[in-house]
C-alpha cells in the first residue's frame, strides 16, 4: 500500500514536472514515438516497399511496444545514480523509483498509441477486437521492462558505462528483432536467431492481436511472453535484494 | 523503568574497497587484458565502518551521537533506519521511524516548493494516507510565503532547510533519527524550529541526534554516545560525555 502510494505520487509529480518545464517537453515523449513511427512507415512502407499488407498497422503493433521498452530501460539505467541525494537523505526503496519510471512510460505509451490510432481508425485499419487484447499483452512487456530496469539500474551503480553498453545493444537488437519487417523475410535456416530473441517473443502477442487478429495464437504466445516477463521480474527482484546495501553504499 | 524501544546488538558493517578497481566495464576489461595474473591475485581491502556496536534506547530517551568525521555515525543511523543491512549483528527497531539525513533535497526541482513538500511528505510520513493537512501546517510554519509557489531549484540552501525541517517536525514518531539537520538554517529560524522540534521530540518515543554542536546536544539530549573508529567509545551522561570527548580530542591533537 505504502509502496504503491509512493509510486503513484512520484509518477504524478514527474508527469507534472515534464509538462510544466516546457509544453514541448510533454509533447516530446509523445511526438518522439510518433515521429519515429511516421518516418519508418514512410521509409519502409513507401520507399523500400517491404511487401506487407496494411503496413501501418503492422509497424504499429511492433514499434510502439518496442519504444515503450527501450525508453523505459534507457531512463531507468542511470536512475539510482541521478537520484542518489534523495536515496541518501530519506528511507526510500530504490524499487519505488523504478516502478514509477515504468508507470510513467506506460502512460506515455498509451498516449502515443491512442494518437496513432486516430488516423488509422479513419483509414479503417483498426481491428477493434484486437484492441481489447493490448492491455493483456502489456503485462509481460511491463514485467520484463521492470525486471530488466532494476538489473540495469543496479549494475550501473557499480559500472558507470552500463548506459552506453545498453544503447549499443539496443540499437543492434532493433535490427535483429522483426519489428519493421516480418519473420517471413528471414531465411528459414536463420530463423532460430529470431526465435532465441526474447524481445521478439514479447512483441508477438501485440502482433497477433493487432495485425494478424489471430486470437488462438495470441494465448500461446502470451503464455511464453509471461514466462519471459516473470523470469526477468524475479531476476531483477533477486538481484536487488542481494545488492541493496551495496547499492546504497556505492551510489 | 520505561521499555526498550531500540536494540542494537553486535552490529558490524564492512564493505570491500578496491582503490584500483575500475568503475566501468571498459576499465575492468582493459585491466584484465593488460595483466590478468596481477589482477586476479590482488587482494581486496575490507573497510570496517562499524565494529561490534551494541546499545539500547528506551522510551523517552534522546540520545546524542557524536564523533569525528568518518567514525560511522551516519552509517550507524542508516543501519537503524533500515537503509543499510549490517554485515553481522541484529537491530530491533520500531517501524515508525522518521529518519532524515539531509535537508537540501527536492525530488523534482522544477516543481514548486509546495509541490515538492507534498511529494516528500509521502516519504517522510509513509504511514499517513492523507498528508494534506500536515503539509499545509508545516508550510505555514516555514514562513516561506510567496516562495512556496516558486520552483524548488530557485531555493537557497537555507530555504530548503526551512522547508524540510518544518515538514519533518510536523508530527511525532516512535523513533526520530536526525543527522546534522540543523546546520543550514539561519539563526532566527533555528531558534524557532528548535522549539518546535523539541516539542515533537518530547511527544515522540525516542530520538537519535547526530550533531557537532555541544550546545544543541545539551539542549536536546538526555544521554550521549561517542563513536570512535566504528566502536562505542563512551555511553553515559551528556556532560560527562562532552568532557570525555574534549579531553580525548585534545590528546589526539597533541599526539599527532
Amino acid at each position: 500500500m505504502i509502496f504503491w502510494r509512493q509510486v503513484r505520487e512520484l509518477t504524478i509529480a514527474s508527469l507534472k514536472s515534464r509538462y510544466r518545464k516546457t509544453v514541448a517537453g510533454f509533447l516530446w515523449v509523445i511526438l518522439n514515438p510518433l515521429m519515429q513511427y511516421s518516418v519508418q512507415a514512410m521509409v519502409f512502407g513507401s520507399f523500400l516497399r517491404i511487401n506487407i499488407e496494411r503496413y501501418p498497422i503492422f509497424l504499429l503493433s511492433g514499434l510502439l511496444p518496442w519504444i515503450f521498452m527501450t525508453s523505459t530501460l534507457e531512463m531507468s539505467c542511470s536512475l539510482l545514480v541521478t537520484s542518489r541525494d534523495f536515496l541518501k537523505a530519506y528511507r526510500v526503496s530504490g524499487l519505488v523509483l523504478f516502478f514509477s519510471q515504468v508507470l510513467d512510460n506506460l502512460i506515455n505509451f498509451m498516449a502515443a498509441f491512442l494518437t496513432v490510432l486516430i488516423p488509422l481508425t479513419i483509414l479503417g485499419h483498426v481491428p477493434w477486437a484486437g484492441l481489447l487484447f493490448v492491455p493483456l499483452a502489456m503485462i509481460p512487456l511491463a514485467l520484463f521492462a521492470a525486471g530488466t530496469a532494476v538489473l540495469l539500474g543496479t549494475t550501473h551503480v557499480f559500472f558507470r558505462d552500463t548506459r552506453f553498453i545498453l544503447q549499443f545493444v539496443l540499437s543492434i537488437s532493433y535490427f535483429v528483432t522483426p519489428i519493421f519487417y516480418g519473420i517471413q523475410l528471414v531465411p528459414e535456416q536463420l530463423r532460430w536467431v529470431i526465435y532465441l530473441n526474447p524481445l521478439y517473443a514479447l512483441i508477438l502477442p501485440f502482433r497477433d492481436a493487432l495485425y494478424l487478429e489471430d486470437y488462438n495464437a495470441f494465448f500461446g504466445h502470451w503464455l511464453v511472453a509471461m514466462g519471459i516477463g516473470t523470469t526477468a521480474a524475479v531476476a531483477g527482484w533477486t538481484f536487488w535484494k542481494a545488492r541493496r546495501t551495496a547499492v546504497y553504499l556505492h551510489v | 523503568m520505561s521499555d526498550s524501544l531500540l536494540e542494537v546488538r553486535n552490529v558490524s558493517l564492512q564493505f570491500n574497497v578496491d582503490p584500483v578497481r575500475g568503475w566501468t566495464f571498459r576499465d575492468v576489461f582493459t585491466d584484465w587484458a593488460k595483466d590478468p595474473i596481477r589482477r586476479s591475485r590482488r587482494e581486496r581491502t575490507k573497510l570496517k565502518v562499524l565494529n561490534n556496536v551494541s546499545f539500547e534506547v528506551r522510551t523517552g530517551e534522546r540520545v546524542g551521537l557524536i564523533g569525528l568525521n568518518g567514525v560511522g555515525k551516519t552509517t550507524l543511523c542508516r543501519c537503524i533506519a533500515g537503509i543499510y543491512r549490517p554485515s553481522s549483528g541484529a537491530i530491533r527497531a520500531p517501524s515508525d521511524i522518521r529518519a532524515v539525513f539531509s535537508t537540501a533535497v527536492g525530488i523534482q526541482p522544477d516543481l514548486t516548493g509546495r509541490e515538492n513538500a507534498k511529494l516528500l511528505s509521502h516519504f517522510i510520513f509513509p504511514h499517513e494516507p492523507d498528508t494534506g493537512k500536515l503539509v499545509e501546517e508545516a508550510l505555514d510554519f516555514s514562513e516561506l510565503g510567496k516562495f512556496l509557489d516558486m520552483p524548488y531549484r530557485t531555493y537557497s540552501n537555507g530555504m530548503q532547510t526551512r522547508l524540510t525541517l518544518s515538514l519533518i517536525s510536523a508530527k511525532p514518531a516512535a523513533l526520530f533519527i536526525l543527522d546534522e539537520v540543523f546546520e543550514g538554517a539561519d539563526q532566527f529560524f533555528r531558534e524557532k524550529i528548535s522549539k518546535r522540534m523539541l516539542d515533537v521530540l518530547h511527544q515522540s518515543g525516542a530520538a537519535l541526534f547526530v550533531s557537532h554542536s555541544a550546545d544543541q546536544i545539551r539542549r536536546v539530549c538526555t544521554r550521549l554516545v561517542i563513536l570512535d573508529a566504528g566502536r562505542i567509545g563512551f555511553d553515559g551522561a551528556v556532560e560527562d560525555g562532552l568532557r570525555f570527548y574534549d579531553r580525548n580530542q585534545s590528546q589526539t591533537a597533541s599526539n599527532s
